[in-house]
């Protein structure tokens, strides 16, 4: 019979006494957000009333941030298996192929988050938290963390005092400051602004590893872990971060505000930097050994939270003594320390003739104590065959439930109505005035210059980068010292045509992430997204939800890409209830088997040919223009059989060696897209412009704008020669003339006055 | 208007104090214990209105994180150094000026003596290049370009 | 008798040392990294490289706390004895900290320093090119670039602006310690990117033994980081900012 049983423990929370009311009320008052049948269900489980800290381990865990009670079951709808995948979504990262080197079979580690709700309450530590356990995602998995991305979605930012522009900046700063501190190269991103997002910015944050195949630690305890060390590294628990998980999960309020913050952990790159390259040397030390074991971030949920779910995914139980915990303050609540998100912690399950050497690296080599107030790693439990799991603080059992109710999956069928899909209207296509609009929409916020913001970001560290953000459509590095092959990251997910359809939008955005990555030359090889929606339990917010997962599905599966890793944040609304566009941003990573054939966006030489090959639908719905002009259109069509065909091509043409210079087109439509080639080599030196003909030059139904050397060398069939490129930096459209200099000046200004 | 201090310093433990500690040790200073804060010196009308109003700017001060006081005094007590930065020359000064203020205590616990802070300053806390030290009986502000 | 050891010091928050050693390698030196655990290791090497980073999370300020560490006693004591020595952005900050560049002053009495950014305080990423404006032979570390070469690197910082009271950037100018300076693509001088004074990129000690440069060339330095200026043939080989590196490594060979 359990101790618990009896009354020894300290705390219990009452819940089979009282009436569905007064539980409510209590468990309010508590600050859980489990349901009254939720809290009914624990009771059952246990035989008897929780203790308090039980009570806040399942609030943690069953919560929605935790345990995605209300979408996992949507989320199957996605194609997850392929040729490329390593490792689907199963665990806290996935992992696809990259290539062979010198008889290694390497794969690359993605993950993908969001931090919203902490990034709107605090900017700077919510955005530095953000990138701080992405990149924690990536190193458990026994990988060098090689890149990260941050698709950024903002308010209204042009008013200089307004909420919005506080939070876009202290986002940029938090993760400019934590990325550059750890020395990881910021390879991608993308960052639109948009009404929608006033109360509710969007902070998704993407991190790549480099892993050999046969050298992945696997976030489960070990076959054979019975007895096995749970060791604790990293940051002194503190009550920072505690009620994380729940708090994700509610609907930020302004007047919570100041008692939000406190559930924001504090960031420490420091540690971080200190805490990975130690990590990389017990990778070392185990390899050598040849020695397996299990190895987790602490995310939602904390020590409890990871280490129940390495136990229980090994098949095990596991005991923790919290008195055994390295902690900031006295006197911390058994509560917090078991279920607070403290950052910067890490947990291994080790067999125990390896912890001895692996404490010594933590502890000794890398002076963790010496770091940061009391960091260090500690054995802080064991792995056992019961499959309970039980804590122990200050001589008492104040946990002692079945593992697997705690960690398993918990399920809310929430009603749902299907999203409208938004059917293409018949518009007659305005007349464009091509020499007003142009410049109006390089001005753009959406298509304006990003680099004000990205060149506060480091994005060479390691050495390994080859194209560096903002100089192609996707960021290319070559990650293994010594070897051709590289790799390439992009990411998409545009709220403009998101607040129109969230599955077209959802569509587009794989769409687009994977063009992004085609049009450098890279073979697309694994897909990551994360879920950014509103309330769903408002059945319209739920729906679009719905819609979008459909339409990331229907679009993978049509160019045979497979989603390995994602995320799911829901609950962003706008303080009066209404949910920010669809979202569902995409990242894709793609293979490049030889860097030395990398195809760059600017433009090479005078008079080659540029080749239009994609859409000429004359659709205007959601672009750039479209919203200039006030008017409303219909979104464009996807034909996936055009649009493999359109990769193939750009693929054959590189092959053929004909491929001179490679750009998608997006916001802002093609003749956008043939201003930044003129920009991008510029950027390089070169004095180069174009004069093209083409009637339909804003619309962003997406293809790929290229300049070959020789057309001939290609099947053209499908594809439009629209122009021509000239020796003088300057751009002749339909007739109307540009100069490539007053364009560039128009397109860098508009965000430097954000981030100057 | 008057000119005030506002002090913001950490709550949770400060790693840059404890690292400066360890540093001023090694170099032979004889403190127990260090301490720091950021101040800013700010025009306002009254201290109450500059509480709040920096109580929810939240570029400045998390209350999480944070405490935070508005200083009577205008000048380091004992044992207490003040650095401010050297403005970058051509450079505007903003509204309001940050430095940071040292704190070190001697083995008594009693703040240390002006020799010991002089020596720490000198030897670890100031870069006279392009910061400025200020304590007791030392230096004064340094003046913001005209 | 061996070949001449250099040390890639890793101080905690040290960030660009795999790459730093991986570049002195492949020009031809004999590097490894020294990690700050094993600092009683350091006395025996030949050589010392202070890579990028945040070194103690640059705490108090960028480089102070470095340049008061264990490991950096024997990097003064090898200045004094003439080794050659140098810094990469964080690496120079330690290195200006620590008084050795100029080395206008007392070892650990720094009299200028690499310091916040201006006219706009933040980190700035950008590339850069950067221009040798001292003959060649003034120091060994630059000895076999041509006169005036032009070096192309990443200025990857928040606090590369040198700074110093008007007496000592006197010194510093007219003593010959301003080893670099910030140009275009062609070589014609441009303003700092980060308001340096004198528009100083790098600086030397007297001696010449010790140079301090904040851009990292080492970013710049393989092909495959600039595949449209040439890259394409050999993406793998060495070109750009490795010139900077050999010209160490060949000063190394001959200490």
């Amino acid at each position: 019979m359990s101790p618990l049983a009896s009354d020894r423990a300290a705390t219990v929370f009452p819940v089979r006494a009282l009436d569905d009311k007064t539980l409510a009320a209590r468990a309010e008052a508590a600050g859980v957000a489990l349901r009254v049948d939720e809290l009914r269900r624990i009771a059952d489980a246990c035989g008897r009333d929780p203790t308090i800290v039980e009570l806040h381990a399942f609030d943690a865990q069953w919560s929605e941030h935790c345990s995605y009670k209300s979408s996992r079951h949507f989320l199957r709808r996605l194609p997850t298996e392929g040729p490329d995948v390593v490792l689907g979504p199963a665990e806290d990262s996935g992992i696809v192929h990259l290539g062979e080197y010198d008889g290694e079979r390497y794969g690359i580690v993605i993950a993908h988050e969001s931090h919203n709700h902490p990034s709107q309450v605090v900017p700077f530590e919510g955005a530095a938290t953000g990138i701080g356990g992405i990149v924690r995602d990536v190193l458990c998995m026994g990988a060098e963390v090689i890149a990260v991305a941050d698709p950024l979605r903002f308010g209204r930012v042009e008013e200089r005092t307004s909420h919005a522009r506080h939070v876009a900046r202290g986002v940029v700063d938090g993760i400019a400051a934590y990325g550059n501190a750890i020395g990881v190269p910021n390879l991608a991103g993308d960052v639109y602004f948009h009404a929608g997002f006033d109360d509710n910015v969007l902070v998704n944050v993407v991190a790549l590893g480099l892993v050999k195949e046969r050298e992945i630690i696997h976030s489960f305890a070990p076959p054979g872990a019975q007895g096995w060390d749970i060791v604790l590294v990293g940051k002194a628990t503190d009550p920072s971060g505690f009620g994380g998980a729940s708090f994700s999960s509610l609907t930020l309020d302004a007047a919570d505000s100041d008692a939000n913050r406190g559930a924001v952990q504090v960031p420490d790159p420091f540690l971080k930097s200190v805490l990975m390259r130690a990590s990389y040397r017990v990778f070392a030390m185990l390899r050598e050994k040849k020695i397996v074991a299990g190895f987790k971030d602490l995310g939602a949920g904390g020590i409890m939270g990871c280490s129940a779910e390495i136990a229980s995914s090994g098949g095990y139980g596991a005991e923790l003594n919290l008195d055994e915990v390295n902690v900031a303050l006295d006197d911390l609540p058994a509560a917090v320390i078991a279920v607070g998100e403290t950052q910067e912690r890490l947990l291994w399950v080790l067999p125990p003739e390896a912890t001895a050497e692996v404490l010594r690296i933590y502890n000794d080599e890398f002076t963790l104590p010496a770091i940061a107030h009391n960091a260090r790693a500690a054995i802080v439990g064991r792995i056992t065959a019961e499959k309970r799991y039980v804590l122990r603080h200050r001589g008492e059992i104040v946990m002692d439930v079945p593992i697997d109710v705690l960690t398993g999956s918990v399920r809310d069928e929430l009603p749902y109505v299907e999203a409208v899909r938004h059917e293409p209207g018949g518009n007659e296509l305005p007349a464009l005035d091509v020499e007003a609009l142009l410049p109006q929409v390089l001005a753009h916020r959406d298509v304006a210059s990003r680099e004000p913001l990205f060149r506060r970001y480091d994005g060479v560290v390691r050495g390994t980068t080859v194209l560096p953000r903002g100089m192609a459509d996707a960021g290319v590095l070559a990650p293994i010292a010594g070897a051709r092959l590289g790799v390439a990251l992009a990411v998409a997910g545009n709220p403009r045509v998101g607040a129109i359809d969230p599955r077209a939008a959802a569509e587009q955005a794989v769409l687009e992430a994977t063009r992004r990555v085609v049009a450098v030359g890279a073979r697309p090889i694994g897909l990551t997204d994360c879920l950014n929606f509103g309330n769903p339990r408002k059945a319209d917010q739920l729906g679009a939800f719905v819609a979008a997962v459909d339409g990331l599905a229907h679009a993978a599966r049509e160019l045979g890409v497979a989603f390995v890793s994602g995320n799911v944040s829901l609950y962003n609304e706008s303080k009066e209830g209404r949910a920010v566009p669809a979202s569902a941003v995409v990242a894709c990573v793609g293979a490049i088997a030889d860097i030395g054939a990398t195809v760059t966006p600017g433009l090479k030489r005078a008079g080659s040919p540029l080749l239009w090959i994609g859409s000429r639908e004359l659709a205007l719905g959601g672009s750039v223009v479209a919203e200039l002009l006030g008017i409303e259109a219909p979104l464009p069509q996807t034909d996936y059989a055009a649009e493999r065909l359109a990769a193939a091509l750009v693929r054959d043409a590189r092959e053929a060696g004909v491929l001179l210079a490679c750009r998608t087109v997006s916001d802002g439509g093609v003749l956008t897209a043939l201003a930044r080639m003129a920009f991008d080599a510029r950027a390089q030196g070169r004095a180069l412009g174009a004069e093209i003909d083409y009637g339909n030059p804003f619309c962003e139904a997406g293809g790929y704008l290229c300049e070959v050397s020789d057309a001939g060398a290609l099947d053209l069939t499908g594809v439009l020669r629209i122009g021509t490129t000239l020796a003088e930096p300057a751009l002749i459209v339909n007739g109307t003339r540009f100069e490539v200099d007053a364009l560039h000046a128009i397109w860098s200004q508009p965000l430097s006055e954000v981030y100057p | 208007m008057s000119e005030f201090i506002v002090a913001i310093g950490l709550k949770i433990p400060d790693n840059t104090a404890q690292t400066a500690l360890v540093a001023l040790r090694r170099l032979g200073v004889a403190v127990e214990w260090v301490e720091r804060c950021d101040l800013w010196r700010v025009e306002a009308g009254d201290s109450a209105a500059l509480h709040a109003r920096v109580a929810s700017d939240e570029t400045l001060f998390n209350p999480s994180k944070h405490w935070l006081r508005i200083l009577d005094a205008a000048e380091p007590g004992p044992g207490e150094a003040w650095i401010t930065p050297l403005p970058a020359p051509g450079c505007a000064e903003g509204r309001a000026r940050r430095l940071v203020a040292w704190r070190l205590f001697a083995s008594d616990g009693r703040p240390a003596p002006r020799e010991t802070v002089a020596a720490a300053v000198e030897r670890l806390l100031c870069n006279p290049a392009i910061e400025c030290a200020q304590y007791q009986g030392k230096g004064a502000p340094p003046e913001a370009p005209k | 008798m061996s070949a001449p050891r250099i040390a890639v010091l890793v101080f905690p928050g040290t960030n660009s040392e795999d790459e730093t050693v991986r570049l002195l390698r492949a020009c031809g030196g004999d590097a490894h990294l020294v990690h700050w655990s094993r600092a009683d290791t350091l006395a025996a090497y030949d050589a010392y490289v202070l890579p990028g980073g945040f070194a103690y999370e640059d705490r108090i300020r960028a480089g102070a706390i470095a340049a008061h560490d264990r490991m950096v006693d024997d990097v003064i004591t090898g200045c004094e004895r003439g080794k050659l020595i140098l810094g990469i952005c964080n690496g120079a900050q330690v290195l200006l900290e620590a008084g050795l560049v100029p080395g206008t002053g007392p070892a650990r009495r720094p009299t200028a320093a690499f310091t916040h950014n201006a006219p706009q305080a933040h980190y700035l990423c950008a590339h850069v090119y950067v221009k040798l404006v001292i003959e060649p032979h003034r120091s060994p570390i630059t000895a076999e670039l041509p006169p005036g070469a032009v070096v192309p690197a990443y200025a990857a910082h928040g606090e590369g602006r040198l700074a110093a009271d008007p007496a000592h950037l006197r010194e510093i100018a007219d003593g010959g310690h301003v080893a670099f300076v910030y140009v275009d693509a062609d070589g014609t001088p441009v303003r700092a990117p980060n308001g340096s004074a004198l528009d100083a990129a790098a600086l030397v000690n007297r001696e010449g033994n010790v140079l301090a440069i904040m851009p990292h060339p080492e970013r710049d330095a393989w092909n495959y980081q600039h595949l449209d200026r040439g890259g394409r043939t050999d993406p793998l080989a060495c070109s750009g900012g490795a010139a900077l590196f050999a010209s160490f490594v060949a000063a190394v060979a001959r200490s």
